[in-house]
């Protein structure tokens, strides 16, 4: 099992990670999401032992590997962008963890020709790595990373570079093959479909902390911060005032109008994040607004309404269903798909 | 630390300690200061006029070889055509042919019996400019031939579009675009022809002597040796005054420019025009690098009765009443177990010094050790071969390093002057390799020597060959160090081949030609290694 206690990696007088702490426990697979600058890659180098630490330790099984060089501690890591040897050819890059374990000639082959074709590239052994196309160079990086059975995979952004249908595709081949070997992996990643897609556990981090960490399903459903609301795609966010009526469920009252809230939120200020889609359009809804501009997002229009009570908000519908620019629309709102964010005060501290 | 630390040692030793007993020669000839023999060198006529005459043929040589050259490295940068890359490589073999096998072209082709003996330029200062543009008639086409063969077109075709006419365009775009690769290479030009020795030893007879071919006078015919020291510390300021400013020019060639690959640029020979450019540039590589050669070769072998191997069959005898102790031929022997030894040291210590100041890290502490190593192994290239020599004549043959007897001084010499091409041929390479390679192995759990042994080493080996064939040429033709401290038993063949010319007879003239081709031989075929190995690496990593 892999334990961080506080680690801090600072780059000169910046802070790159600040007091991050995480586990990772034997066949697990937990993703560290984030935008780009958020430290993550840094945090992962660290745990590499490719970066010195300022501060904390890293153990694994209780064993502390914060001073050891990267050579020993035994895990894997895949580079963004694969950094394959290009003076090697395919299996030459696969054995090149083998060979520094001093494995024999025979065993090495066949460990070799095991993992090409876990990946999918029986064949491939003789090519030379600059003629592999993008994402057969992946599934190489993937191949070497793999072939020395180490204790801890880590992957760095591992699909990034890829176009998106790749992507998807190699996207169900990496969970495949987490499951089937029992991998214990730590990846990250800016990309939160291939987070929820892949991890058992997700860690989202911003300037260098932790934001939030869960299972992906309650991280996606409930996020605790706007910041990490807006990362997932929450674009509605407003200001309300939640009532606790005798009867019926809570209410808020915000710069929008009245909405529904969940069953069982506490009444005092809050903060609404809404779901893309939690609006839609009824012409019996409670909001009404002007549709400002339509843009098309391939499978949906997304539609920006200016709401007569004032504010703006985002509303993704149905080709077949389009609005005229300039038209009134009607909007009604799913409680379920509302969540209620806590309060930042002016002291920095969160209420809940 | 070892890796910085051999290779200053080696530097401190031969090349530091000489320069710098040269200087003290110079500055305190009796053991205490005294400017005298300074002063009368710099106020002397005589040497005023020596000093005039090196910086002026410098500049009229760099201002004929740009002029000949550029039209040159046009036509082979923008057009393809059958034989491209063949000719691209042959223009690059004067660059490389030794010293004294140019000046024995140059004299056999424009002495009394040679086809244009007629002209009479033996004498003038004709025929030093004229080999100076031999010798670097590659660098301008390979320096800027390189940077047009990459210009985006498209800036020239938005001018014409506008409405600019070839010439403007020309003026106007082309080369503003490539005035820093003009500049690198007049500067380099310059400072190649300004520390120029053989050719004008050779080439200059009585009248002509620079600087260099001063200080080799003064100390081997004179035996003058304060006044070789202050002309040395003369030389030494002016050379280091060029490097500066050729350094500045060098380092705005760095400047942005929106660069294509080359297949997008080069284009087929269609025009009339094209047609003719090409031949016109062809013609004046053929007149100018092919001519002198095949006179050479020809004079070779030409007895007097017909053609054949008179000469080469004479150069394996010692003739009774010379000053040879050895045969000849012998000294093809020596050059080649010189020059293996030479580049052994030179790949030493120029590898070391290259992975060195490429491991430099960026931002942490104590990397001061390896930057003086940056500067300080870049000096012997610009001090010139002759200071090396002199240096090592006066320091290194008494206590505490006697090597006087020692032929070893040889091949020292020599990989001193080929160590800094070393290091320019691997520090770019291995500055390229992405350092994720090194982390990459280190995660696959290779120890960070393992990580030198599989990474870095296997990307630069071609590079290592490169620098080897490269230096394996140089140390093959170098004359200015050897001159001064070869022995009359071991000879070098650039050696032999200055005795030869130096003495009467139109046998010993043969003689003199034929050892010339077969220097140009070996030289020319480390140089086609050179661009087998570079070829194949173009595009690779």
């Amino acid at each position: 099992m892999l334990n961080v206690h506080g680690l801090t990696v600072d780059y000169g007088t910046a802070r790159a990670v600040d007091r991050v702490d995480l586990t990772v426990k034997r066949g697990e697979v937990v993703c560290v999401l984030g935008p780009s600058g958020s430290g993550k890659s840094t945090l992962l180098r660290a745990i590499a032992g490719l970066e010195q630490p300022a501060a904390g330790r890293i153990t694994w099984d209780g064993t502390d590997l914060t001073a050891l060089p990267p050579h020993r501690r035994q895990f894997g890591l895949m580079f963004q962008d694969h950094a394959l040897f290009p003076h090697l050819d395919v299996s030459e890059n696969v054995a090149f963890g083998l060979r520094m374990k001093h494995v024999g000639a025979t065993v090495l082959r066949s460990r070799v020709a095991e993992v090409l074709q876990l990946v999918n590239l029986q064949g491939f052994e003789h090519r030379r790595v600059n003629e592999l196309s993008g994402g057969e160079q992946q599934r190489v990086a993937l191949a070497r990373a793999l072939a020395p059975s180490p204790r801890l995979l880590m992957l760095d952004e591992p699909l990034g570079s890829l176009d998106r249908a790749l992507r998807e595709r190699l996207m169900v081949d990496l969970h495949d093959l987490f499951s089937a070997r029992h991998i214990t992996a730590l990846f990250v990643t800016h990309d939160h479909d291939e987070a929820f897609a892949l991890a058992d556990r997700v860690i989202v981090m911003r300037t260098g902390r932790v934001e939030q960490a869960g299972e992906p399903q309650d991280v996606w459903t409930r996020p605790t911060t706007e910041f990490t609301a807006r990362f997932l795609g929450f674009d509605n966010i407003v200001d309300a005032q939640i009532a606790v009526a005798h009867f019926g469920p809570p209410v808020a009252r915000s710069a929008w109008g009245e909405l529904p809230v969940p069953e069982g939120t506490p009444a005092g200020a809050a903060r609404l994040a809404l779901r893309p889609d939690a609006l839609k359009l009824d012409a019996n809804g409670p909001l009404c607004g002007v549709v400002e501009s339509r843009t098309f997002r391939r499978d949906h229009f997304l539609l920006r309404i200016a709401l007569s009570a004032g504010g703006a908000a985002e509303v993704a519908v149905a080709p077949d269903a389009l609005p005229d620019l300039g038209s009134t629309v009607r909007l009604s709102v799913d409680p379920e798909g509302v969540v209620v964010l806590p309060v930042l005060h002016a002291n920095g501290q969160t209420k809940s | 630390m070892l890796l910085v630390l051999v290779p200053v040692g080696f530097l401190g030793l031969f090349f530091v300690y000489p320069v710098a007993t040269i200087i003290d020669r110079g500055l305190r000839p009796g053991g205490r200061l005294d400017l005298e023999p300074l002063r009368s060198v710099v106020s002397d006529p005589a040497l005023r006029h020596v000093a005039w005459f090196t910086l002026w043929q410098a500049a009229a040589s760099t201002a004929l070889t740009v002029v000949l050259a550029l039209p040159g490295a046009y036509v082979l940068s923008r057009y393809r055509f059958r034989g491209r890359r063949l000719v691209w490589a042959a223009v690059t073999v004067p660059f490389v042919l030794p010293t004294v096998v140019v000046a024995s072209a140059f004299l056999s082709m424009l002495g009394p019996k040679g086809p244009l003996g007629a002209l009479g330029l033996i004498g003038t200062v004709w025929p030093i400019l004229l080999a100076h543009a031999f010798f670097n008639y590659a660098v301008v086409v390979r320096t800027v031939g390189g940077m047009w063969s990459h210009l985006d077109p498209r800036t020239e075709e938005a001018a014409r579009v506008l409405g600019a006419g070839r010439w403007r365009t020309f003026r106007a775009v082309t080369l503003p675009a490539l005035r820093p690769a003009i500049a690198a290479a007049a500067s380099i030009v310059f400072l190649f022809t300004f520390t120029s020795f053989g050719v004008i030893l050779i080439l200059g007879g009585p009248r002509y002597s620079t600087l260099e071919v001063e200080i080799y006078r003064q100390t081997a015919e004179l035996l003058n040796l304060p006044t070789a020291a202050a002309l040395s510390i003369v030389q030494l300021a002016a050379v280091i005054a060029v490097l500066m400013v050729s350094g500045r020019a060098q380092r705005r060639r760095a400047e942005a420019l929106r660069l294509r690959a080359e297949a997008e640029i080069v284009r087929p020979v269609r025009t009339i025009g094209a047609r003719l450019a090409l031949a016109a540039n062809g013609a004046v590589m053929a007149a100018l690098l092919g001519f002198p050669v095949a006179v050479l070769v020809e004079r070779s072998l030409d007895d007097g009765r017909g053609y054949g191997f008179v000469y080469y069959r004479a150069l394996a005898h010692s003739p009774g009443n010379s000053t040879f102790f050895v045969p000849p031929l012998e000294a093809v022997r020596n050059s080649l177990v010189f020059a293996l030894a030479a580049t052994a040291i030179a790949i030493v210590i120029g590898g070391m010094t290259a992975f060195a100041i490429a491991r430099r890290p960026q931002r942490a502490r104590g990397w001061r050790p390896a930057r003086l190593l940056d500067t300080l192994v870049l000096l012997p290239l610009g001090t010139s071969a002759v200071i090396v020599g002199f240096g090592f004549l006066i320091t290194l043959d008494h206590p505490p390093i006697d090597l006087r007897t020692s032929p070893a001084l040889i091949p020292i010499a020599h990989a001193l002057v080929a160590t800094p091409f070393v290091v320019w041929t691997m520090v770019p390479l291995l500055r390229s390799i992405d350092p994720r390679l090194r982390e990459a192995a280190a995660m696959l759990g290779a120890s960070p020597l393992r990580v030198w042994r599989e990474v870095d080493l296997p990307i630069v080996a071609r590079a290592v060959l490169v620098a080897a064939a490269f230096a394996f040429a140089i140390s093959l033709g170098e004359f200015g160090a050897t001159v001064f401290i070869a022995r009359p038993d071991y000879p070098t063949l650039p050696i032999v081949i200055y005795r030869l010319l130096g003495k009467p007879g139109v046998l010993n003239f043969g003689q003199a030609m034929a050892a010339s081709v077969i220097l140009m031989v070996v030289t020319g075929a480390a140089v086609f290694l050179i661009e087998r190995f570079r070829a194949g690496s173009i595009g690779e990593f």
